[in-house]
């Protein structure tokens, strides 16, 4: 122990800042929770738009039942990653990511409820896209990830869009609106999410 | 999430460890003071619209909320000479500040767009989701518990509020401030008070 090397003050921080750096590989996003939702809505909006105005194309159910499964399939994958991280720490970003997308979706049942006791009829798919639009914006923002930011702002200009002339294509714009938020930015996390396990295995391989 | 994940710097690490240790300490920078701002300038609004239409049948009550244009100057100014103030921002700071942000920027083209259509029966369903968000995530990324009923208390009103007259949906955005903003505000206040002296 009388040889055991004490730190320097900027020694310190690097190796505080390497751990932190470690801790943020670990848990890097990969980008199926974003495509599982995305889809989910991309079929679900475009089902609806095309029970609403195709003829001869009705469904016996309301397409939305579908997401009702994404989320058991949601819990299933979240307790697979809890017990998966169990062993190691999770980070801050982590915490903050499933806040703010617990609170959404909080609001968004909230407010689909609120709305069918008050019968605000067309303005449910605008503020929808609204609401898409706040935790994409807010994960983009703190993820420091611009595609997301780029989505959540399509989707309150999509809303807009959907408030001033409402009809049927509003199903249409929250389809578009899903694709722009979840989708792409899903794929770009996927797309990363693989290079970084190249690298670690890489890593591996040459016993790094 | 940069191109081949972002690399953190001294500072920024130090920065989330200072964010880590003040909400494990459960103490923050938080004085109250903005929330006690707009607290009392939704409050004033509210009571004072509602008074001038259900007791003087005074229509344009409403221009009270040009108040609000108010506040968002001097907000600008409060935060522009905190920032002089402030030592280090914390990552808390920052995650609170892109809440805010999103809830401002949803909040005013809501409103102005729902004004706008008059579709005044989906205002306060939304207002009370939207006002419930910002506040629930606040108080659970700081771990303070009256934000969190503040949050909860926004929901509940908001579920409640079709089912209330259109003419008393002012008084539940009143009863939403007051448990979301103000009482926090104050209990924030305090507990600044106690911990800075």
């Amino acid at each position: 122990m009388n040889d055991e090397k004490q730190l320097t003050q900027q020694e310190s921080l690097q190796l505080i800042t390497q751990m932190i750096n470690q801790a943020k590989n670990i848990y890097y996003e990969s980008g199926m929770g974003c495509l599982l939702w995305g889809f989910t809505n991309l079929i679900c909006f475009t089902l609806a738009y095309l029970d609403a105005t195709v003829q001869g194309f009705d469904l016996p159910f309301t397409p939305f039942f579908l997401l009702i499964i994404t989320f058991v399939v949601q819990l299933y994958y979240d307790r697979k990653e809890a017990v998966k991280k169990r062993a190691m720490a999770t980070t801050y970003l982590d915490d903050v990511h499933k806040y703010v997308w617990m609170c959404f979706g909080i609001a968004v049942v909230l407010f689909t409820i609120a709305g069918g006791i008050a019968n605000i009829g067309y303005v449910t798919l605008p503020v929808l896209l609204l609401l898409f639009g706040m935790p994409t914006f807010i994960s983009g923002c703190v993820s420091k990830f611009p595609a997301m930011i780029i989505g959540g702002v399509i989707c309150w200009v999509f809303s807009i869009i959907a408030f001033l002339y409402h009809g049927y294509y509003a199903y249409l714009l929250c389809a578009a609106g899903a694709t722009a938020a979840w989708i792409i930015p899903g794929f770009i996390l996927r797309e990363r999410f693989k290079k970084q396990q190249r690298i670690e295995e890489q890593k591996n391989k040459h016993g790094v | 999430m940069n191109e081949n994940e972002k690399q953190m710097t001294g500072e920024e690490s130090l920065s989330i460890i200072a964010g880590m240790i003040n909400r494990a300490k459960n103490r923050f920078s938080e004085t109250g003071h903005l929330y006690l701002l707009w607290g009392w300038v939704i409050l004033v609004c509210c009571i004072t619209q509602f008074v001038s239409l259900q007791y003087f049948n005074y229509e344009k009550g409403y221009q009270v909320w040009f108040l609000t244009w108010l506040a968002v100057i001097y907000q600008f100014i409060y935060l522009a000479k905190t920032k002089k103030r402030e030592k280090v921002k914390t990552y808390t700071d920052e995650i609170m500040g892109f809440v805010w942000l999103t809830f401002m920027i949803c909040g005013v083209v809501m409103v102005f767009i729902l004004i706008k259509l008059k579709v005044f029966v989906a205002i306060n369903p939304l207002i009370l989701v939207l006002y419930g968000m910002p506040t629930f995530l606040s108080g659970i990324i700081l771990k303070y518990k009256p934000l969190i009923f503040g949050g909860i208390s926004c929901w509940v009103l908001a579920v409640l509020s079709p089912l209330v007259p259109l003419e008393y949906h002012l008084l539940l955005l009143a009863c939403a401030v007051i448990a979301a903003w103000i009482i926090p505000g104050y209990l924030l206040r305090s507990k600044y008070k106690k911990e800075n002296i």
